[in-house]
């Protein structure tokens, strides 16, 4: 009898045990994105030279062209047949497959948004999460309308980060011919030194 | 008897370990993507040139400007008391205690928007707070600090403001702009402005 007891009393602490266990396997959520390479390598990737598709190289059938625009300037005009995505969705399900259906087809996408700085961002975004056929199109759509008016040859340099002027020469000139002082790396502030992050850190 | 025991704690030592194995410790530091994009959707991270000169001239000590662009292009021109940490250099550990700050706002430039923002993105993606980017970069801040355009006389008096404070920065930061010196003596006295809407960028709860 007491036998018995026992034996039930563990039956039904391991049924306890199992169905805890088992609750919690079920609500475990896994990330719907997570990404696919470090930070470290991501680094590397942005100092590559490859990065960027030219305006004259976009009439390649094996491109695909996607507008990062919002759908209300989509609709004003984009570039050849390019497919309008809104930065907002750029990790909707549906996006994500056609990357997906993209990357095993390996062609290569071509991003753009107005400008080159608002397109870098979700393509840094999208090459984290280890989408790897996704370029920027150099100079972006601003550059693309004035090319196509004839401003401004689409051949340039369409690059962004060059300095619109030699600063150390306008500095040096507009203080009268005196020597550029250059910056001296005082720095202001003192580097935090952290061993560890404690996990309770930020927040309000 | 004892043989069930054993069985049973074997089990469950054996899911334990499962339990440990299973939460992905890779990304534990970082912001997933889906935070990412919010911070990449949201523009907060931009401070203006105006806004940056302002604190600067201020002496406010809670700015904190790095400069991402090349050694070569940092020994040529940068910010006064800019910091250089070229882009391909980010991550080092060295450079981990100036950018994860708690109270400082960190400034990030570079020629145009570009660097600056790659950078932004993996500061974020690290977890780092209060970083920002300067808008437009170095050619923003020399067309609006150091160029300053004269506004048309219709425009409303704000405009005339902001042209005189930059005038004031424009000689602070040593451009000294010609004209100015011309039309008026006054600029012996640094116009330094009081701005009302100085704590835009201060973050906080």
């Amino acid at each position: 009898m007491i036998e018995l007891t026992k034996t039930r009393r563990l039956t039904v602490a391991t049924i306890v045990f199992v169905l805890i266990i088992l609750v919690g396997l079920i609500t475990f959520r896994r990330p719907d994105h997570k990404y696919t390479i470090t930070s470290q390598e991501m680094l590397t990737i942005v100092n590559a030279p490859d990065n960027f598709i030219q305006l004259n190289d976009i009439n390649n059938s094996a491109l695909v062209l996607v507008d990062l625009r919002q759908a209300y300037d989509f609709n004003k005009g984009t570039i050849g047949d390019a497919i309008n995505i809104p930065v907002s969705d750029i990790l909707d399900k549906e996006v994500i497959n056609m990357l997906i259906d993209w990357q095993k087809k390996s062609k290569t996408v071509v991003i753009f948004s107005d400008n080159l700085q608002s397109a870098s961002a979700p393509w840094m975004l999208w090459r984290q999460m280890g989408y790897d056929n996704i370029k920027l199109l150099s100079g972006g759509f601003c550059k693309y309308i004035s090319s196509r008016s004839g401003n401004e040859g689409a051949t340039g340099d369409n690059m962004t980060e060059k300095p619109a002027l030699d600063y150390g020469e306008f500095i040096k000139n507009a203080s009268g011919g005196q020597e550029v002082v250059t910056p001296n790396s005082t720095i202001q502030i003192s580097p935090i030194k952290r061993t560890k992050k404690s996990a309770a850190a930020g927040g309000c | 008897m004892s043989k069930r025991y054993f069985i049973l704690g074997a089990v469950l030592i054996i899911v334990a370990f499962g339990l440990v194995l299973l939460p992905d410790s890779v990304n534990k530091d970082q912001v997933p993507p889906e935070k990412l994009l919010k911070e990449i959707m949201s523009q907060s991270r931009y401070i203006s040139p105006d806004l940056v000169a302002s604190r600067m001239i201020d002496e406010d000590p809670s700015i904190f400007l790095v400069d991402v662009r090349s050694a070569e292009e940092y020994s040529t021109y940068s910010l006064p008391g800019a910091l250089n940490i070229p882009l391909e250099n980010l991550l080092d550990n060295e450079w981990k205690p100036y950018l994860e700050q708690t109270g400082v706002d960190v400034v990030l430039i570079s020629n145009d928007n570009l660097y600056a923002e790659q950078a932004w993105v993996l500061c974020t993606r690290s977890g780092y707070k209060n970083i920002y980017v300067l808008k437009g970069g170095l050619n923003q801040w020399f067309a609006d600090i150091m160029q300053p355009q004269m506004p048309a006389p219709t425009e409303p008096a704000e405009a005339f403001d902001l042209y005189t404070f930059r005038k004031g920065a424009s000689k602070y930061f040593g451009g000294g702009s010609d004209d100015q010196m011309v039309t008026s003596n006054k600029s012996e006295s640094l116009p330094v402005i009081q701005r009302t809407k100085k704590s835009a960028a201060a973050g906080g709860c």
